[in-house]
Order: C-alpha cells, then sequence, then structure tokens
C-alpha cells in the first residue's frame, strides 16, 4: 500500500531587509534557548502572497545557528520540491561565522537538481532542488541562511505553518504571513496554543494576516509517550474557499464543497471496457448477497492488477480512467480505486471513491475542510453498512482497513459532494492474539514445546506481511527473532492465513528449547509466562504533560496458557503465583496450578491505548512494574530425595 | 590452467571458490554432456504459465526462470568502441509481493558528445497469463516506456509491464550500448538474487585487442563454463579478428540469504566480474591498466589524485614546526601528528580511493575523505621524518579485495603506516576517538597493501589491536527481609567497546548516556552516576560507577533467589540458525567479564549454586569461564567469556553456537539463599 505524493510546502519569507551583520551574532541567543539544542532557528519567515484564486507567490526564509554534527544534518541542506505546478524562482543563501560575519554566499554550483522517483513502479513529473554549502567543515557554532521563492498554480494547498516540528531545535522568532488582494476571502485556523491571527493592511489595499511564535526552548528530556504531534506542535491551517488550478473552478469551505471538486475533476472517468463488464457479470453471477458481491469483485480486482505510482501533471489527483486500468492492469491508489468502484457500480452496488489520510497513527484535523490526504480507497454501500476497500493491495481481505487506514475519517466523494465518515476502528477485544502451548519437560529443564497461536485484528497484520512477502527461510528468520526465548531450535513452522470475514493467521511452532527451565543443582525452575509478550518500563518515571500510547499498539487482548508436564520426581518447593492488576490501562491476569504434575499457567493482558492526563503517569509507571514483576515470577520445584 | 587461489571445502555440497583467469590462463571444461537451456523470446512453455509454487520452496514470490546477459563489443564511427550489453529476463510470479519485479528502472549515462552517451534501445516486454485454459500473451505497449531525468547526466528508462499478475511469466529484453569512454567494463554479473533463479547465464566475447581480469567467486559452482576461441566482426577493419567467447552458467540457485557476521553481501554472492588490464590496438601503443601491484604502485605514485598529492607538504610545514620544538622521541612526533589530524579534520564519512579536492584544500577546509586525511597524516609524518607510508585497503562493506588480482578500483580506503624502531603502527586519524593505533572496525578487513615512496610495495595483514572489552562488577548486599539488592556497579569499556562508547556519547550530554544505563536496566534504582574518562585519555578505558537498589522478583523472607549475573547476562544466543554456508567473519576479537561479590546476610547460608564450568573452543579461540565461590560470608559469582579468534569458517560454526549456548545457560542460572533454620 502507498502514498500518492502530495507536497506539503511549508515556508515563506518576509521581504529581506539587509540585516546588521551582527544580528546572527550567536552571543545573542539566550542560554535557555541553547540548552539541549542541536540547532537554533534565529528567524524563520514564511511569506504566502496570494495574487488571485490560481496563483501564489512563496517565499521563505530561515535562519539557523547550528550547534552541533546533528544540527547540521537537520538544517544543512535546503531542498525545495517543484513540479509542473510549482516554479522555483529564486534561491539563496549566506554562511555567517559565530560572530554573525558573513563567510561565504551560495553560488549556483551548490545547488543540484533531482528526480523525485527512482524505483520503475514510481512515475512522475516531481523533482527537488538541493542547495548546501559544500565539502568544508565549519566550527560550530555557525549559522546559515537560506531563501528560497516559488511561483504556485496549484492553488488547491495553501502552507501549513508548524514552526516546532523538530523536536531539538530551540526557535527564537518565527512568523508566519499570508497576503491577498483586498477582501480575498479564504480560511485558516489555529491550533495548540498558536496566538490569534494580527490582521494588517498593506500597499494597495492587501490584506495581511500574520502569526509569530518567540522564545520555544526545546525539551529537557525524551518523551517516550509522545502526543500525536497534531494535538500539540502549535499548528496554523490554512487553506482556499475559491480557488482554480489549470482550468478546474474549485472551492474549499466545506468538506462536501471539497467532495464536489474532487468529483467534478474525476467525472465520467469510469467507464469500462465491454469485455470488463462482461467479465464481471460472469464474476458475481453465482452472488447471492451485495455482500458477496462485493468480496468477489474486490478479490477479482485484487488478482488482475497492481500498483504503479502515476503523478504527472494534474494527474497527481486526476485519475486515469478506468478504461486504461482495465487494458493494463496497474495504476496507483486513485485509479485502482476508480476503477474498483466502476466495477461496483456495474454489478449494480452504490459505491464512491474515500479520500483519506494514510500510515500508521497518521492523522488529520476533520474541523478543517482542506487537503489533508495522501491516499484514496474506495467504499461499497450495503443495506445500511459500508464495505472499505483498500486497491492498491492484493492481499487484504475485504473490509480490512488496519493500522494503514482504520480507525479514522475518510472523505467520501459523492455526486452531492463530500462526506467525512468514520472507516472500521480497531479495539482491544479485536486485536487479539490466543495462545496455547504445550510443553514436554525433560529432567535437565529441556522442553519439547508445541504452540499454536491464533492472531486476529491488528495484530495479525505483521505476520500477515511476514506470511505474504518472505520466503520460508525469510520467514523462518523472522520468526526466530520474534519468538521471545533466551535460545531455541525451530523445528518445524506453519502460518496459515484466514481471509473469511476479518484475517487472522495461525502459527504453529514446534520448538525444542534447551534451558526451557532453569536447572541448578536439584532446583528446576519454571517460568509461567513463557513465550508471552513483554512490557518496556521507560528511563523516566516522571512527566509533565499528558502521555499517548497509541492504539495501533496499545490496543489489544493477549490470553496465553502454556501446560507443562514435570518431570515425575520433582515437587513443588513455592507457592503457585497469581496475580490480579488492574488499572485504567488494561488489566493483568494470571494463574497458576498443578494438578498430577501438569503445571497449568494462564496469562490474560487485555490493554487500552489512548491519550492520558500526566497526573496518571506515576499509576502508569506502576502498573508497569507491577505486570513485569508477575511476569518475572517462577514456579521452583526440587528433586525429590529418596 | 586453474588458479584455485582460495579454497575450503564448507560441506559436500557447497564450495566456496574465487578463482581467476585471464585471457591466457583460462578455466575450462567441457560441458558437452549437460542439459542446455535456450528459450526463444516471446514463446513460453505452458508449464511455466502453469506454475502455482516454486518446487524448491514454496514460499518463494517469484523465480528467476531464465537470467541472460551477453556482452559484445563493436566499433562505430560516431561513438568510437563500444560495449553492447543485451539483457534478457524471464520471471515467474508467485506471489503477489513480487509484482513490482514487472515495474523496471535502468539508469544510463549520457553525457555530451555521443562518445559520451549510452544508449538504450530495443526494449520490448511480454506478459504471459492463462485464461480459460489457454496461455494469453500481452505485450508492453511502447508508450509505456519513459524516460526521466535523474541527476546531473543520468536518466532512468522505466517501463511497467501490463496485465502482470499473481501466476504471470514475466519477460523482457533491452540493449545498453555503453562507449568504452563511459565505461571499460561490464558490469559484475550476480548469479544469485533474492529470489530462487533457475538458469543465469553470463556470455561475454573478448576481441583480441582487450584483456580483461576475471574473477569468480561465491558458492555455487557452475553448470556450465566455455571458452572458444571465434572470430570477431567488431565493424572496423581494423579492429575484427579472433577473440575468445565465453560462456559461463549457474542453474538452480538458490535465494541468496543475509547472515550475521559478515563483511558484506556481495562478498558471498556468487557473482562474476571484470576489471580491464590491457587494450592492444594495432597500430596504437598499448595501454597496461594495473597489471601487477608494481603496476598498480605506479599508477597510484603518478596519479594527480594521490602520489602527486603525497609529495605537497608545504602547508604542514608550520606544524612541523611545532612538533618538532615539544616532540623528543619519534614516537611522540608520531602522537602529535596522529592528535593534531584527529582533531583538525573532520571524515566526511565517505571512503573513496584519491583525494578529490587536493589535501591542501582538505587541510584547509578542515575535511576531507579518509584518502585526504591520512594522505596529510602520512605526509606530515614524513616531514617529522619518520618512515610513514599509506596503505590502500578496501573496507568491510566494500568487500574482499584479492592479492592475486591487482585492481586498483578494489581497494577504496587508505590509511598510514609507520614504523619506528623496529615497531608497526597503523594509524586511521579519520577517528577522533581512537587512540594511537586502534584502527576503526570497517577497515578489519584482513589485509592492505602498502605503497612506499620507493621500492616495490607488500602485502600487509591489518589485525585489530585489541578486543571489544567489557568488565562490570557489582558489589552489593542481599537483604531477603527487604526482597532487594542493594550495592555498587561499574562498567568499563576497553579497546572497541571504548571506541563504540566514545563515538556514540562523547558529543552527547551527559543525560543521553545517563537515559541509556537507565534503559539497559529498567528495574533498578539507579543513583549517583559518574563517568570518568569520557575522551580525556583515550588510551585507557571508559569507566563509569554507580549506586543501584533492586527489588528481586522471588523474594521471600526464607527462601531468595536471584541470578548473580546482575549486569552483562548473555540473554539469548546470538547465532540461531540451525546451519550456516559462509564462514563468520566478527571483526576484532571479544572480552567480556562480569564479577559479583555479594555479602550474605547474617543468619542465611547458600543453599545451592551453579556449577563451575569451562568452555573451551579448539585452539584457544574462545573460552569461557564461569565460577561460583564462597568464602565467609561472601559469594563471588564471576563470568569470562574471551573470544580471541575473529575469524570461523562453517565448519567451526555448531562448536561456536555451542559455546555461546553454554554461555546463555549459565547466564540464566539462580543462586538460592536459605534462612537458618534454628
Amino acid at each position: 500500500m502507498r502514498f500518492l505524493l502530495s507536497f506539503i510546502f511549508f515556508a515563506c519569507t518576509m521581504l529581506c531587509r539587509v540585516q546588521a551583520q551582527s544580528e546572527f551574532d550567536i552571543s545573542k541567543i539566550t542560554q535557555e534557548l541553547n540548552a539541549g539544542a542541536n540547532a537554533v532557528v534565529r528567524l524563520d519567515e514564511d511569506f504566502f502572497e496570494i495574487i488571485s484564486k490560481a496563483e501564489a507567490r512563496h517565499k521563505k526564509r530561515t535562519v539557523v545557528t547550528i550547534l552541533n554534527e546533528k544540527g547540521e544534518n537537520e538544517y544543512g541542506q535546503l531542498f525545495v520540491g517543484y513540479d509542473k505546478f510549482t516554479r522555483i524562482i529564486d534561491i539563496s543563501g549566506i554562511l555567517y561565522d559565530a560572530g554573525g560575519k558573513i563567510q561565504k554566499k551560495l553560488k549556483n554550483a551548490d545547488i543540484t537538481d533531482y528526480g523525485y522517483g527512482g524505483g520503475g513502479d514510481n512515475i512522475t513529473d516531481a523533482r527537488v532542488k538541493l542547495a548546501d554549502f559544500g565539502k568544508k567543515s565549519y566550527t560550530y557554532p555557525y549559522t546559515i541562511e537560506f531563501n528560497y521563492e516559488t511561483k504556485e498554480k496549484n492553488m488547491m494547498f495553501y502552507p501549513r505553518w508548524m514552526p516546532f516540528a523538530d523536536e531539538k531545535t530551540a526557535v527564537e522568532r518565527a512568523q508566519f504571513t499570508i497576503k491577498t488582494p483586498a477582501d480575498f476571502k479564504f480560511r485558516y485556523k489555529e491550533y495548540n496554543g498558536v496566538k490569534p491571527v494580527m490582521k494588517t493592511k498593506g500597499e494597495g489595499g492587501s490584506d495581511l494576516y500574520t502569526w509569530i511564535v518567540t522564545n520555544h526552548a526545546v525539551s529537557k528530556t525524551t518523551d517516550f509517550y509522545p502526543l500525536p504531534t497534531i494535538d500539540y506542535m502549535p499548528l496554523v491551517m490554512a487553506a482556499p474557499s475559491d480557488f482554480e488550478v489549470q482550468d478546474y473552478q474549485g472551492n474549499f469551505n466545506t468538506w462536501e464543497d471539497f467532495g464536489t471538486f474532487y468529483h467534478t475533476l474525476n467525472a465520467g472517468r469510469d467507464v469500462l471496457p465491454p469485455a470488463t463488464i462482461t467479465e464481471i457479470k460472469s464474476v458475481i453471477k453465482d452472488a447471492k448477497t451485495d455482500r458477496e458481491k462485493v468480496e468477489k469483485i474486490y478479490k477479482w480486482m485484487q488478482t488482475r492488477s497492481r500498483y504503479v505510482s502515476i503523478q504527472l501533471g494534474i494527474g497527481g489527483w486526476q485519475t486515469i480512467d478506468a478504461m486504461t486500468v482495465a487494458n493494463k492492469g496497474y495504476g496507483d491508489c486513485k485509479a485502482l480505486s476508480n476503477f474498483t468502484v466502476a466495477a461496483l457500480r456495474q454489478a449494480g452496488i452504490p459505491a464512491y471513491v474515500a479520500l483519506i489520510k494514510a500510515g500508521s497513527e497518521a492523522m488529520m484535523k476533520p474541523d478543517f475542510p482542506s487537503s489533508q490526504f495522501n491516499h484514496v480507497i474506495a467504499c461499497a454501500v450495503i443495506a445500511k453498512d459500508t464495505m472499505w476497500l483498500e486497491c492498491t493491495s492484493q492481499t487484504t481481505t475485504p473490509n480490512f482497513m488496519g493500522t494503514f487506514t482504520g480507525s479514522r475519517y475518510a472523505l467520501l466523494v459523492t455526486p452531492e459532494g463530500g462526506k467525512l465518515v468514520q472507516t472500521p476502528v480497531y479495539k482491544s477485544h479485536q486485536n487479539t492474539r490466543k495462545s496455547r502451548a504445550n510443553v514436554n519437560l525433560d529432567e535437565g529443564g529441556n522442553g519439547q514445546v508445541e504452540v499454536h497461536t491464533l492472531y486476529a485484528g491488528l495484530q495479525q497484520e505483521s505476520r500477515n506481511s511476514v506470511f505474504h512477502n518472505g520466503n520460508k527461510e525469510e520467514q523462518k528468520k523472522w520468526l526466530m527473532n520474534h519468538i521471545n526465548l533466551p535460545s531455541l531450535d525451530l523445528q518445524r513452522f506453519e502460518l496459515l492465513e484466514g481471509r473469511e470475514t476479518e484475517p487472522t493467521i495461525t502459527e504453529k511452532l514446534s520448538l525444542n528449547v534447551r534451558n526451557c527451565a532453569t536447572k541448578t543443582g536439584s532446583r528446576l525452575f519454571i517460568k509461567p509466562t513463557l513465550l508471552s509478550r513483554g512490557f518496556e518500563l521507560p528511563a523516566t518515571t516522571e512527566r509533565t504533560t499528558d502521555f499517548y500510547l497509541p492504539g495501533s499498539v496499545y490496543d489489544f487482548t493477549d490470553s496465553d496458557t502454556v501446560s507443562y508436564a514435570i518431570p515425575a520426581n520433582y515437587k513443588l518447593e513455592t507457592t503457585l503465583p497469581s496475580f490480579q492488576i488492574n488499572s485504567v490501562f488494561g488489566t493483568y491476569e494470571s494463574k497458576t496450578t498443578l494438578e498430577n504434575n501438569k503445571l497449568l499457567c494462564s496469562r490474560k493482558v487485555v490493554m487500552n491505548g489512548g491519550r492520558y492526563n500526566a497526573k496518571d503517569f506515576p499509576a502508569w509507571i506502576d502498573f508497569l512494574k507491577k505486570v513485569r514483576k508477575a511476569d518475572r515470577a517462577q514456579v521452583v520445584f526440587v528433586e525429590n530425595k529418596p | 590452467m586453474t588458479h584455485f587461489l582460495l579454497q575450503c571445502r564448507l560441506s559436500c555440497v557447497v564450495l566456496w571458490k574465487v578463482y581467476a583467469f585471464s585471457f591466457l590462463t583460462f578455466f575450462s571444461f567441457n560441458a558437452v554432456a549437460q542439459d542446455d537451456f535456450k528459450p526463444k523470446f516471446g514463446v513460453v512453455d505452458r508449464a511455466a504459465v502453469e506454475m502455482t509454487a516454486f518446487p524448491g520452496d514454496s514460499s518463494a514470490a517469484a523465480v528467476y526462470l531464465y537470467d541472460f546477459g551477453e556482452v559484445t563489443y563493436r566499433y562505430d564511427d560516431i561513438r568510437g568502441l563500444v560495449m553492447v550489453m543485451e539483457s534478457w529476463i524471464r520471471i515467474k510470479i508467485l506471489k503477489e509481493s513480487a509484482l513490482d519485479r514487472a515495474s523496471v528502472a535502468i539508469n544510463t549515462y549520457e553525457g555530451s558528445g555521443p562518445e559520451n552517451q549510452e544508449l538504450m534501445d530495443d526494449i520490448q516486454g511480454f506478459t504471459y497469463n492463462m485464461e480459460n485454459g489457454q496461455v494469453v500473451r500481452t505485450a508492453m505497449d511502447r508508450k509505456s516506456i519513459k524516460r526521466e531525468k535523474a541527476t546531473g547526466k543520468y536518466y532512468t528508462y522505466k517501463f511497467n509491464l501490463a496485465n502482470a499478475r499473481k501466476g504471470s511469466v514475466i519477460e523482457y529484453s533491452y540493449r545498453r550500448t555503453t562507449p568504452l569512454t563511459v565505461r571499460d567494463k561490464p558490469s559484475p554479473w550476480s548469479f544469485q538474487a533474492s529470489v530462487p533463479s533457475n538458469w543465469s547465464e553470463f556470455r561475454i566475447t573478448i576481441p583480441f585487442f582487450l584483456e580483461y581480469k576475471t574473477t569468480m567467486s561465491g558458492y555455487l559452482p557452475l553448470y556450465i563454463s566455455e571458452q572458444e576461441p571465434t572470430d570477431v566482426h567488431v565493424g572496423s577493419s581494423k579492429l575484427n579478428g579472433r577473440g575468445v567467447a565465453y560462456r559461463f552458467v549457474v542453474k538452480d540457485a538458490p535465494a541468496f540469504v543475509n547472515e550475521p557476521y559478515i563483511t558484506t553481501e556481495g562478498d558471498y554472492l556468487s557473482k562474476v566480474n571484470f576489471e580491464l588490464s590491457v587494450i592492444q590496438v594495432p597500430g596504437e601503443i598499448s595501454k597496461h591498466f594495473s597489471n601487477t601491484w608494481g603496476d598498480v604502485e605506479k599508477t597510484l605514485n603518478e596519479a594527480s589524485w594521490f602520489g602527486v598529492e603525497l609529495r605537497k607538504s608545504s602547508f604542514l610545514k608550520a606544524k612541523r614546526d611545532e612538533i618538532m620544538q615539544t616532540a623528543k622521541t619519534p614516537e611522540e612526533k608520531m602522537e602529535l601528528a596522529y592528535r593534531h589530524l584527529q582533531s583538525h579534520m573532520k571524515w566526511d564519512g565517505s571512503s573513496y580511493l584519491g583525494s578529490r579536492e587536493g589535501v591542501k584544500k582538505a587541510y584547509e577546509n578542515k575535511a576531507g575523505n579518509a584518502t585526504e586525511v591520512n594522505l596529510i597524516l602520512t605526509s606530515l609524518l614524513r616531514e617529522l621524518d619518520l618512515n610513514a607510508d599509506p596503505v590502500i585497503l578496501s573496507t568491510r562493506s566494500n568487500g574482499r579485495f584479492l592479492k592475486e588480482i591487482p585492481l586498483l578500483e578494489s581497494c577504496n580506503y587508505v590509511i598510514s603506516h609507520v614504523e619506528v624502531a623496529g615497531k608497526e603502527y597503523f594509524l586511521d586519524a579519520t577517528q577522533p576517538y581512537a587512540k594511537l593505533g586502534l584502527l576503526p572496525e570497517h577497515t578489519l578487513n584482513g589485509y592492505g597493501r602498502l605503497i612506499p615512496k620507493k621500492g616495490s610495495g607488500r602485502f600487509l595483514d591489518i589485525k585489530p589491536l585489541d578486543l571489544q572489552t567489557k568488565l562490570e562488577m557489582v558489589n552489593a548486599n542481599i537483604l531477603p527481609e527487604d526482597g532487594s539488592i542493594k550495592g555498587t556497579y561499574s562498567i568499563s569499556y576497553a579497546g572497541y567497546e571504548a571506541l563504540r562508547w566514545r563515538d556514540k556519547y562523547v558529543k552527547e550530554s551527559d543525560d543521553i548516556y545517563h537515559e541509556a544505563l537507565k534503559k539497559r536496566s529498567p528495574e533498578w534504582k539507579i543513583s549517583n552516576i559518574a563517568v570518568k574518562n569520557k575522551n580525556e585519555d583515550l588510551k585507557a578505558a571508559v569507566n563509569v560507577a554507580c549506586d543501584f537498589e533492586l527489588e528481586d522478583e522471588n523474594a521471600s523472607p526464607d527462601l531468595f533467589y536471584f541470578n548473580p549475573i546482575l549486569a552483562g547476562r548473555w540473554e539469548s544466543n546470538p547465532l540461531k540458525s540451525k546451519e550456516r554456508i559462509y564462514p563468520l567473519d566478527f571483526t576484532s576479537g571479544m572480552s567480556e567479564s562480569f564479577i559479583g561479590n555479594y555479602k550474605l546476610p547474617a543468619g542465611y547460608v547458600l543453599e545451592e549454586m551453579p556449577k563451575a564450568e569451562i568452555v573451551s573452543l579448539p585452539e584457544k579461540a574462545g573460552k569461557f569461564v564461569y565460577q561460583v565461590r564462597q568464602s565467609g560470608d561472601m559469594i563471588q559469582v564471576s563470568s569470562i567469556i574471551v573470544l580471541s579468534k575473529t575469524n570461523f569458517v562453517a565448519d567451526e560454526y555448531h562448536d561456536l553456537k555451542e559455546f555461546f549456548e553454554r554461555v546463555v545457560q549459565k547466564h540464566g542460572q539462580p543462586l538460592v539463599i536459605k534462612k537458618k533454620s534454628n
């Protein structure tokens, strides 16, 4: 599954005034900003000048003091992307020494031009220019200034402003300005504590909208549970009302309008060749329900097509027609979704393409209609239900969205306009792992282990990918690296895929485990939680901000049971551990019983991801410690002395 | 005649061989009795399209049914002498994950003037699918071929085969014409890929006026290896004449699988590599390209990017005078010169044989590649009247180079060799935190070639000066009543462990390492962390000490179990595979020790302790000593793991795996402490 390429340009500039040279003297940086930073942004001016609804200029000036090698890696180079709609007018740069004296100016020879896509399955006209100050090693700290200006003819995208995007960069001053003709309408919204806009008048009655942030220091400690960037980093979103791109008119005032535009741009591209229509009819001829029809068409589409990224001109937003996909058997996410929707409509099923921001934990702002998407999927409507289809994958189960596109909003593109709807949500009770292990121990503690595990929901994703992408040898290696045991000999394994309604993976392992139980002298130490997933404890146990346990990682249910056959000449020495740990984050329950030399151990963990208040952090650490302790508990047997 | 340079038997099936042949001394055997495979382009047998799984590996994503390349030489009036490579690839797609093989990207170089332009033409492709019991062939539309500008003078041809699905057989071919001014040798041909290959064939017809040095390497036997004298029609009366046609086939190659502890993938893949040694066009003076190591040395000494740069040293005079004033002995001079360049020059991370901008410029810029940094070092050492010479070598990631095949191109790195009072030193000033003589791990690839000022060079073994040394100590009180262990912990990093630590943490603030230390033992309550000798004295170890307290997991006031290897515990065996076909290369030796001193509380006795164990590898290659001793109320536990040999052949794999296994086993065993019964 892949993304459609979308350019979001951060950036722009105020009119460059000639600065007094000493302005960027590093001694002017406060102690507070220096502390812990790899770089300090002295000045970041992002200037977006809207000339008309069809055209804009984008200027950006960034002056950064580089404090060390990491800062240099982050800011030593300037990348400016361009394509048929974005023309680069100017790139310039200056390098200052620590005192703020000019050392060097960027020359044309310092700018290199690159194509964007390397592989044969990535066809694009997008390119990038890269500028830097060459091979010389400059003594830290020093200061780099980059300026660039572009002319934009794709007015679907306005810049998004996120001045503190890099964690280890301090910011002295950053400013975002949008200039428009008098009374020109567009939309914007501030998030996460950005101070409200300042509106002023510029020359010729133009309107100026300005946002400024100053003196942002870096955080001192590593955040092990950061909130999603979009939920805590200062952010200004901007988007057009009315706009024009290559003779297409649109406006993005509402999600409805957004959908209408996409619909217009792609109208009439769903015509299929007669041979394909005949094929579709035969594919669904035995289907009894609409659901079955959707499944059959989806699977048929999966077997006859593959993904190739094609982003040429307006083709980055306008799909290749269904006819071409039918003939060539390949297309990008837009084209394959459009083709699938066309096929579904032939079967009498209402279907629509849907725009989405794909990726694990990828998030958007549903309250601000604008281009926030990077992917297209298909949605079929049956009765009062929907079925979601990922059309760039040949192996996904119908209606399975997973971490890539599940649990979030998608914009359904209908002839009546766009509708923001929720894709399937994956919660703890769906993301399951159920394992059952039988262990035969010999007197030395070596074990013959047979394990059957059923994975479902998000938990089957990694194994599903290994199942489809790896050969036997690679699958074996992957499993060996993911089985939580000190040393093992994987004698046999099998991965089985279930694709009925929800995807599942059954994993069957036969293991020979030396020292499965630890033998010391006359004692045998047995782990009741053999093979269970462990929990990591962070290095810091204090925090002042909210923390976030991503649902894609933390929403799960694990039920593991292990049955040990204990050699006859041993007797139990300790008590049998059993634990019950409850918290808002989840529950942990383990139990051990002994019957006729059979030690039965069970462990069930149900976790709930999400955003938690900072004051709950000690409770989270406490929960982790208790769980880790419970997991380390051992059952000790001692030899019967005759 | 055959030159078997290195051969060691791994198992009855797989042979590791590297052999070289030149034009005259070529390895050949008759292949008459073999089954041959000569398919036709555009025609595929039904069985291949019907196949649903590869017999050798049911989970293989794709199979090369045919992978063919043929190189010939031509002369044309516009481009001059060109190399023509015909490629033809036929792949069976068995799983969805291999569908991207139907998308192809090929890079070409298109410099100014036809003699500097590569030409791609005759791109053709077919897809074969089973439809209603018939094999249906779809040709690739010519419009699907796109030519994109990549960067500079490089272009990329991209094409996508139509209707490729799971089950398809896809096939494509193309011709690439490369002027010898762009590249004078064929690209290395690999007989092995990430998926199995049924038939991989490479042919080359070398005309009489060209001579290549050829190396074969890898673990797969050649199924066909033929050479045949033939008439070669190059297209210019002066150049037409005799030549030799070679044909190499590897049949049924399994997918290449990467293993840990190797130098680089390329050293283990089966492949053939070419290097131009002579061009002898009739009526012109023949051109020789590094035929012997003597020639290589001569080339280097005369090269503007090497020898000439090595003779430039006026910019170092001031530094020389400064060192001369303070240093008294040759050793001191060496040390000061090394330290100066270590701190003055920043290595740009690139490994490349030759100076790009010149050493003077690099010195002014305070940055350069490894060649520049160490040529400057060598010059400075020579200025100080020391006996110093550059040594060229190939880094681990660049792959092995062969003593028997003098090739300049196989080396990509330079270090400096100094002889002082009969003692040899290897220096590499690219490493700001390495003590004098400790070469970085990427240079530890067997040997290098010394390039002296005068006279002929020689090979030098490049061995690690030190081990990866780590010593961890715990002094603690056992507190069964609290269910805890409390005491001090120290760790000392030396040799390569010290270099790694310094590379990672010297430039960071203290918190970063403190955090890492806490993260490593999250159960410990760690306080009073003190790091000594971060980088003050690179010859000595980095020493870390702290206090700790930990709650024991299985504590009860009567019976207290705990694992005495509190730190540096081997939790799992790094060797996981059951079998191994490649040799193992650990870069440098290893020494990991743990010593724990535990004070038994009054009223408790040691009920049970793990048995002592000593495990040795043959020929003193490694030793593991594990001991538990009690004297009075003190319990001392020690574990010492030493691996002194760095390279192991595959036959030794099982011994080594078992050796590590014993370590893991011992490191898992607990002590049992019991309350005295009254």
